[in-house]
């Protein structure tokens, strides 16, 4: 069974004829080739499709398309127009990223985080962020880069 | 190095497209030499330098977060003065000429170090050269910085950039010994460096295995067998079929490779992933179990009970000093303890895949692996190809820990691609990453240890009870342990006890067996660490004290290997030196506050010296980790962040694999398939990190896996001195 939805995925309407079960992370990475968007567990555990739907930081694997309507969707790829969010700006200053395929996931949380808590302290920083795996452990340098890019974003205009 | 190296002549200086192309030698001078004759100094690897100033190094070594890609191109960059902004690196395919590029064994850097430093200092010296003619200024006036060649200063200042000279560059004699830099003059090596993918990996845009697109490319998933052993019955493909985007079901038999056996199952072929998912669960496959050995233990109960009863016996016999039996005899006191862990996953965050192309004239590959160039020829064996109609390309890994160095998923989508005659993508989910892989096996350390009358310690006895993954052949069975395995945290331990004995014990189980980062001495050094400081405890001596004493000294001390590898002295020096500084770093031993608890392993893998602390503080009947200190010895640290990256990064490896179990058997199949039954460190579970590197030779050594062996002991130390139980087993969480 195919559908054809028109989805807001980083401000563009994308047309696409898909399976309404089909989760947004499957059509993100096989039909619009926006692999920014990590598959990591399949069952919403490990935070790595994570993408924002209508800010809010939502999980891409658990998300069947048909059901997202008007909603807008934010990728990694959608984040900032030049890379430089303050989450992916204290990330690179922080080098926060090894093997970096949890990245992603963990930037587009963070970046929710702050815009509903411009200044989190450790322990809020840690719970919101409590959902995302990081193999590689880069946990520490994650911490102190979104308490970087909370400073950052309050000596910013607001994005 | 000989003056030969790296063997450079005019002709090897190629000019292509205006750039100056130096190639170079990697890999082992045995390789080198094995080609013979004019060939033997043939490059392999390459370091173009552009008419635009642009200098371009291809990287031999996979990544997989552990910064190879930075930690080259800053060794490149600083040898050869060029302007960072303008490097980049390239990834090579899998080629025999770049020699062994199976990036496992913490060998990259240490590999590549005087090859890429004598390739750079070469171009360098032609550049110079070349600017000395074309400026006329004699060479001792003329010096390197940040891609340009310089004369003078102040208002006198002269430049030339590089990208202007290579064209004549390119045409002047050969160096036939470059001159290196002096540790002072390095102006990168030293420094923490940013990783030179950052912006690709902050933006989404870093292409790993999983994120290769193709024209006309299909997906693929497999249902495999529970245990490599089974075999395929039959399948109902009917209703799998019948899902719209499927294009083809179909059956795969179990097939033997070393280091890239495959599981039979039944594959699907669709046309996106949620297809081939969707398509999956409506599969209907019966298995037959009827090859299995009927000996074969299929549940972890009767595969720990196998390995107990089998350190009850005594074990082959790898290292053995004075007598052991006599000793124990004579001990004033003794001590006997066994030391548990399961199976372990690796858990890579980006599962096992491949993207394979089977064409009629040859195959094409790109995959997320570590071991590229073995790939190539286990598919040219598989398809019946000559190796030049092979390509494997190496993506970027999201995560490897060797897992990937397994050649299983690369064969398995050459299959597949095969049999649907079209571009595949053959991934595996997270469920088959827990079910279906390579494991770091179970095991049982039964330690014996015994003091004299004065307290010192008398003997020493380590029996390893654990499945040997030793490369198999089809018919031929493992029957006992390799060296190799019984080595790091056992047979290479420098205390000098004057009666030891050091045996292992392979026991059969049914899962395939893997290198894991940290390899067997993440549970030798579990038991060797625990035991020392149960037995410090019983003489009443302080563990830290107490391992510096069994040191005895600076003494280099040598131990027998296998034919296969290198003499690896370890120095006794070093070892006390990283331990002198974790205790500095905690402040050791503290005065004891109520329920806080320090807890020291030491380790040494290969060149490589760790010590650790972690600091406990006990919170009800359970624990809390507050804070880990590390101090290494990993030679000269090329880049300062990057190294403690991977410090910090081993630590939580190591604290997932003992925090939160491992695998599990029942019924002759795994039981976990996720993070909610296979739980690994998130960021709760991290610690204070506190990372020193203390300075201990001239060249880099390895740094990937050493720091993971010292964790679990660490921890049980600590959870030991806060006064709670000591854990025997992992997960070391305590119960209650």
């Amino acid at each position: 069974m195919s559908n054809t939805l028109t989805l807001m995925i980083n401000g563009q309407p994308q047309t696409v004829q898909a399976d309404p079960e089909m989760p947004l992370l499957w059509l993100l990475r096989d039909r619009l080739a926006l692999t920014g968007t990590k598959y990591g567990c399949g069952m919403g555990l490990c935070g790595a499709c994570t993408v924002q739907v209508d800010g809010q930081p939502a999980r891409a694997c658990q998300l069947p398309v048909g059901e997202i309507g008007s909603r807008r969707i934010t990728t990694i790829e959608g984040l900032s127009p030049d890379g430089n969010h303050p989450v992916q700006q204290a990330w690179r200053a922080l080098n926060v990223p090894q093997c970096g395929y949890c990245q992603s996931g963990q930037m587009m949380a963070a970046a929710a985080l702050l815009r509903e808590q411009p200044k989190p302290d450790s322990a809020q920083v840690r719970q919101a962020l409590q959902g995302h795996v990081c193999r590689c452990g880069t946990y520490g340098r994650i911490e102190q880069a979104v308490l970087m890019a909370a400073d950052m974003a309050r000596q910013e205009p607001a994005r | 190095m000989s003056a030969r190296s790296p063997g450079l002549t005019r002709r090897g200086l190629l000019q292509a497209g205006g750039a100056l192309l130096l190639p170079l030698r990697l890999g082992s001078a045995a390789a080198g030499a094995a080609e013979g004759g004019a060939t033997a100094l043939a490059p392999n690897a390459f370091v173009r330098i552009g008419a635009d100033d642009s200098v371009r190094l291809t990287v031999h070594r996979s990544e997989m977060g552990q910064g190879i890609r930075t930690t080259l191109a800053m060794v490149l960059c600083d040898e050869l003065d060029a302007d960072w902004s303008r490097v980049s690196v390239e990834q090579a395919d899998g080629d025999a000429r770049y020699g062994d590029q199976d990036t496992v064994g913490d060998y990259s850097l240490l590999s590549s170090w005087q090859p890429l430093r004598q390739a750079a200092a070469t171009a360098r010296a032609l550049l110079l050269q070349a600017a000395s003619q074309r400026m006329g200024v004699p060479l001792a006036q003329l010096r390197t910085e940040a891609g340009r060649v310089m004369a003078g200063s102040g208002t006198d200042a002269r430049f030339v950039r590089y990208g202007d000279l290579v064209a004549l560059a390119a045409t002047l004699p050969v160096p036939a010994s470059p001159v290196l830099k002096t540790p002072e003059q390095f102006r990168l090596i030293g420094r923490p460096m940013p990783g030179i993918d950052l912006q690709a990996l902050t933006t989404g845009r870093r292409v790993y295995g999983l994120d290769v697109q193709r024209p006309g490319l299909r997906y693929a998933v497999i249902e495999r067998a529970p245990l490599p052993a089974v075999k395929l019955k039959s399948f109902d493909a009917s209703a799998a079929r019948a899902v719209p985007g499927v294009q083809s079901v179909f059956a795969l038999p179990a097939t033997f490779a070393a280091e890239g056996a495959c599981y039979a199952g039944v594959a699907i072929v669709a046309d996106d992933s949620w297809a081939c998912l969707k398509a999956r669960r409506l599969l209907r496959v019966e298995w037959d179990r009827s090859a299995l050995p009927a000996d074969m233990p299929l549940d972890s109960a009767a595969i720990r009970q196998r390995m107990d009863t089998a350190a009850a016996q005594p074990g082959v016999v790898f290292r053995s000093t004075g007598d052991v039996e006599a000793a124990r005899r004579s001990a004033a006191r003794t001590l006997a303890r066994r030391y548990h862990t399961p199976f372990l996953a690796h858990v890579p965050l980006e599962p096992p895949n491949c993207t394979a192309e089977v064409r009629a004239d040859g195959c094409e590959v790109w995959a997320p692996t570590q071991n590229p160039g073995d790939a190539r020829e286990r598919i040219a064996a598989a398809l019946g190809l000559p190796l030049d109609k092979v390509t494997v390309h190496v993506m970027h890994l999201g995560g490897g820990f060797g897992r990937k160095s397994m050649h299983d998923f690369v064969l398995e989508a050459v299959r597949i691609s095969r049999e649907a005659k079209a571009p595949v993508k053959l991934f595996w989910t997270r469920e088959d990453d827990l079910r279906h892989g390579y494991y770091r096996s179970a095991s049982v350390a039964a330690m014996e240890g015994g003091l004299d009358a004065q307290g010192e310690l008398l003997f020493w006895r380590q029996h390893t009870v654990h499945s040997s993954q030793q490369p198999t052949s089809e018919e031929g069975a493992v029957s006992q342990l390799g060296l190799g395995e019984a080595w790091g945290g056992m047979v290479r331990t420098p205390y000098a006890i004057a009666h030891q004995r050091y045996e292992g014990t392979h026991v059969e189980t049914p899962l395939k067996r893997a290198w894991l980062r940290g390899v067997q001495d993440g549970f030798h050094a579990f038991a060797a660490n625990c035991f020392l400081d149960e037995l410090a405890t019983l003489a009443g001596r302080d563990p830290l004290a107490w391992r510096l004493a069994l040191l005895a000294g600076e003494r280099r001390v040598q131990f027998v290997r296998s034919s296969a590898d290198t003499d690896l002295y370890l120095d006794t020096a070093r070892y006390a030196a990283v331990m002198r500084r974790v205790a500095e770093m905690v402040d050791w031993p503290q005065p004891r506050t109520a329920g806080r608890g320090l807890g020291l392993a030491t380790h040494v893998h290969g060149p490589t010296y760790v010590a650790m602390v972690a600091e406990v503080q006990r919170e009800g009947s359970g624990w809390r980790l507050e804070r880990v200190a590390c101090a290494v010895d990993c030679g000269l640290v090329v880049n300062p962040d990057g190294a403690r990256a991977q410090v910090e990064g081993a630590i939580l490896f190591g604290l997932s694999c003992c925090l939160h179990g491992g695998i599990t058997l029942a019924d002759g199949a795994v039981q976990q398939g996720n993070f909610h039954d296979h739980p690994v460190a998130r960021i709760g579970d991290a610690p204070r990190i506190e990372v020193a590197f203390v300075p201990g030779g001239a060249r880099p050594v390895g740094l990937g896996e050493p720091c993971v062996p010292a964790v679990a002991p660490a921890l049980a130390n600590a959870i030991a001195a806060a006064g709670l139980p000591r854990p025997y087993d992992w997960p070391l969480r305590a119960a209650g």
